[in-house]
């Protein structure tokens, strides 16, 4: 199989949420592909659809139209076997530490609970000494975490573990849901070096999702930007980052923080209803695509 | 455990299980720690206490301490086994309802209903005057099959919030099989909850089979505290001036309760970090008084 | 500069346990001109939260305000007001935006019933009178008057928080204390709630102390800032020599930890 074909990909895929006047298009026509070795990072506000997204690859629930491709196969139809074979393979790294662990196990238990489901192979000695292997790569001590619960560890250390125990089952793929935005700022580095590794040592295919567009820009080689459900513009980081072409991506960019630009006296009239305007269009379904550049496409925001 | 010794640290748990480790020890040793029989006629009706009968006697002659002691392992029994039936259907429900949802949530939901209207002493009344003379294992069992109602809604609230947490989400998408999650995951996370609602179970058996024997629907042969308490009305204790026959049964479910109700506020303490004032309000108290510092 | 509009001198405040006490703010001082946008930064934990509640004397046991702090408030010092005195304080010289402060409106109150609160609770206003100062304050955080007989519910986000604002501006204070209070909004969002503090301070001359973690943020909008490490206040500046010259390692540390979106890229590496 070429290393270059996708892992993991959406395809046409669309959620509705509700019906009639109160439905909500949570996914629209949204497509994307996973490739081992490559960080792909979705940015977008509440409500853009990127937690569906995160949702409909975890298989909450399923897409009501399009499909979801794993290793080139539709997973539709797929046998219970290939369903565990995907669950080992795609695995969730949660935005909330002090959720994300069951505060009444231990760490040993968080980390030989995949192994014990997903490695059958091997006896007792030899999940120990994952366990303590794992830890190490996460550049955590061992000896110290394993008999500790999870309120005794920091919100930095929590995020290692769920980072560890998802690596425990050798997955193909790693979901990152805003990693970081619940830890101190200075912790959020070690972090997120911690998934720049992992994903180059083990070809994994990263999928970031943040509406922190810096961080983006620091660990993710591809980028899309979402609103509203549907996929607005995507290509290359650096493409998309330093020549934005959708009214939304500007709009979004505009608005980080940049300690260079002071804020302007006053937000002049116009602009305030010119955002309106870029979000009422920017809702509006756009079935177009439009290539801008070598690796930057963008769906042309209805005038 | 980690809450076991939390508790021993907590003054009023400590309180709470000397009294209840007390009650047990009496009523397991209840045949050594007295002569007399608790059934037999051993002195003159209605005599006041004395260096012979520690709690005097009732109208038939027999010694009260003997009854007493000899009457806690009925409460004790009745007490512990219902609470253990009540808390096990109602958390079991609980439990499944909260995770399951959907339809199976539907059907527990609307037998819980039924239960929960239906007015819990009025319906025991009932069912043992229909039974006729209720021995304290039927008590005990009607109470554990019809007081399960309310354990179930605080299980299930609590399982629904604990649902949502992604801990779970990660053990269902890592393949574990709902019985786990829900044994496992779910149920550690409870033990709280259910460690309240079983000793408030245990509390309102005792209570409410002392009621149903004293309104005379349990069996008069039986030595329980609610029996001591339906002869002594009989026998117009109180009127003649045998205090001490009504009396001893009331003080001992009195006892017990205060002491399984302490236990019950250590344990809600522990759970819930902000009751906890304790030395803490001590301290701060003094130094403000002191001048130390002002809020 | 003229009398300072907040003067916090040695304020230590320790959080009384059962055996121990944690030192939450470690003698802090700083002073806050009139019209000026202080920022206060730190991660979580540093005590930055802790000096916002104890300017409005908001905290309950088991905080404990050490003697030999002092606030000043325009020349007074809160720490010596009763209950009578406090009461008058509170929201008419000092106003404060929570953290969840989109959470702090009664959600069975409309809009005007919770401006209404406010206002009486202040002043001898008539209905009428407060529903024109209310459909006032609504215009200055750029929000239409019909919008006075919504609930909080009915509202987004983002507009809950603009009412939470001009609620505090009801009675004119001197100072508004703001602690996170976009962090919950998306990134559109704060950046116009920002915006509009901004101009309203130029306008009605108020002094901001906006707390956040976001460094880059405060940069944009504040005039000085004070960074806070575990209690202390490490280094207080001008906002660019702050991001140009941090002189604590700290601070140093925390741009180090920061990726940039434009430009160049932080090493991968944070100082030590």
């Amino acid at each position: 199989m070429n290393d270059r074909s996708p892992v993991l990909a959406l395809d046409n895929v669309s959620k509705v949420f509700g019906s009639g006047d109160t439905a909500v298009y949570a996914a629209r026509s949204v497509s994307f592909a996973l490739h081992p070795g490559r960080t792909l990072a979705l940015v977008g506000e509440s409500g853009s659809g990127k937690t569906t997204a995160a949702r409909l690859i975890m298989r909450e629930y399923e897409p009501d139209s399009g499909r979801l491709l794993f290793r080139n196969a539709p997973l539709g139809k797929a046998s219970a076997r290939t369903i565990k074979a995907y669950r080992a393979s795609v695995q969730m790294v949660f935005q909330d530490p002090f959720s994300a662990l069951n505060p009444a196990h231990t760490i040993r238990y968080h980390l030989e609970r995949p192994l014990r489901l997903h490695r059958p192979d091997l006896n007792g000695v030899q999940r120990r000494a994952a366990v303590v292997e794992l830890l190490e790569r996460v550049k955590l001590v061992p000896d110290q975490l394993m008999g500790k619960f999870p309120h005794e560890l920091s919100g930095g250390q929590r995020q290692r573990i769920s980072i560890a125990r998802a690596l425990a089952v050798n997955p193909q793929v790693i979901v990152a849901d805003e990693p970081t935005s619940m830890l101190d700022v200075s912790v959020r580095l070690g972090i997120l070096n911690l998934l720049n590794d992992m994903k180059r040592q083990e070809s994994l295919a990263l999928l970031y999702i943040t509406h922190d567009i810096a961080t983006a820009r620091y660990v993710a080689e591809d980028i899309m930007v979402m609103y509203a459900g549907q996929i607005v513009e995507w290509g290359a980081v650096d493409s998309v980052l330093g020549q934005p072409q959708h009214p939304y991506t500007r709009l979004l960019l505009a608005a980080v923080p940049d300690p260079d630009r002071r804020f302007a006296e006053a937000p002049a009239d116009d602009e305030l209803s010119r955002i309106e305007t870029i979000r009422r269009q920017s809702a509006l379904p756009q079935p177009e695509t439009r290539q801008v550049g070598d690796n930057h496409f963008v769906r042309p925001m209805p005038e | 455990m980690k809450l076991l010794s939390q508790l021993l640290h907590n003054r009023k748990a400590v309180v709470g299980l000397v009294i209840l480790t007390l009650i047990i020890l009496v009523a397991i040793f209840a045949p050594w720690l007295t002569e007399y029989s608790p059934v037999k006629r051993v002195g003159r009706p209605h005599q006041a206490p004395s260096p012979e009968h520690w709690l005097g006697t009732t109208r038939l002659g027999h010694d009260v301490f003997s009854r007493l002691i000899h009457g806690a392992r009925v409460s004790l029994a009745v007490g512990f086994g219902a609470g253990l039936l009540i808390t096990v259907i109602g958390t079991v429900l609980g439990i499944i309802a909260g995770y399951k949802g959907g339809v199976i949530d539907e059907i527990i939901n609307f037998f819980t209903n039924m239960v929960l209207v239906v007015p819990n002493l009025p319906l025991l009344l009932v069912l043992a005057s229909f039974i006729g003379q209720a021995s304290p294992l039927v008590i005990a069992i009607i109470l554990g099959f019809t007081s399960w109602a309310w354990g179930v809604r605080v299980t299930r609230s609590e399982t629904l919030s604990l649902r949502q947490r992604d801990f779970v989400k990660s053990a269902e998408m890592l393949g574990e099989p709902a019985w786990r999650i829900m044994a496992l995951e779910i149920f550690p996370n409870l033990i709280s909850i259910v460690g309240i609602n079983f000793i408030g179970s245990v509390i309102f058996a005792v209570i409410t089979e002392a009621t149903l024997e004293f309104l005379g629907l349990g069996d008069p042969n039986t030595v329980s505290w609610g029996i001591m308490l339906y002869n002594a009305q009989n026998a117009s204790a109180l009127s003649v001036g045998a205090w001490w026959d009504l009396l001893s049964p009331c003080l001992a479910l009195a006892l017990l309760g205060l002491g399984l109700a302490l236990i019950n506020f250590a344990i809600d303490e522990i759970a819930n970090p902000r009751l906890r004032t304790g030395g803490m309000l001590n301290r701060w108290t003094r130094m403000v008084r002191v001048g130390e510092g002002k809020l | 500069m003229s009398q300072p509009v907040l003067s916090i001198r040695h304020l230590t405040i320790d959080y009384i346990g059962a055996e121990t006490d944690f030192s939450a703010v470690r003698d802090v001082s700083f002073d806050i001109a009139p019209g000026e946008f202080f920022g206060l930064a730190g991660e979580s934990g540093c005590g930055k939260s802790t000096i916002a509640f104890a300017v409005s004397r908001l905290h309950k046991p088991p905080a404990l305000i050490r003697s030999g702090s002092e606030i000043l408030v325009n020349g007074r010092d809160v720490l010596d007001l009763d209950e009578e005195a406090l009461r008058a304080f509170r929201w008419r010289e000092v106003a404060m935006v929570f953290q969840s402060a989109m959470n702090s409106l009664n959600p069975v109150l409309t809009i005007e019933a919770q401006f209404h609160d406010v206002l009486r609770a202040h002043s001898r206003i008539s209905r009428a009178q407060a529903r024109e100062r209310a459909a006032e304050l609504l215009e200055l955080v750029d929000i239409s008057p019909d919008r006075l007989s919504a609930y909080p519910h009915q509202c987004s986000g983002g507009m809950r928080q603009r009412v939470v604002i001009a609620i505090c501006l009801a009675l004119n204070p001197k100072l508004l204390i703001m602690d996170e209070p976009t962090t919950a909004l998306d990134v559109v969002v704060q950046r116009e709630i920002l915006q509009r503090i901004d101009v309203l301070r130029r306008k009605l001359g108020f002094s901001v102390l906006f707390i956040t973690h976001d460094l880059g943020l405060m940069v944009q909008v504040s005039d000085r800032i004070g960074i806070m490490l575990e209690g202390e206040l490490v280094e207080v500046n001008d906002a660019q020599t702050i991001y140009r010259h941090p002189q604590h390692t700290y601070t140093q540390r925390l741009w180090a930890s920061m990726p940039r979106l434009q430009g160049e890229q932080i090493a991968r590496e944070a100082l030590p």
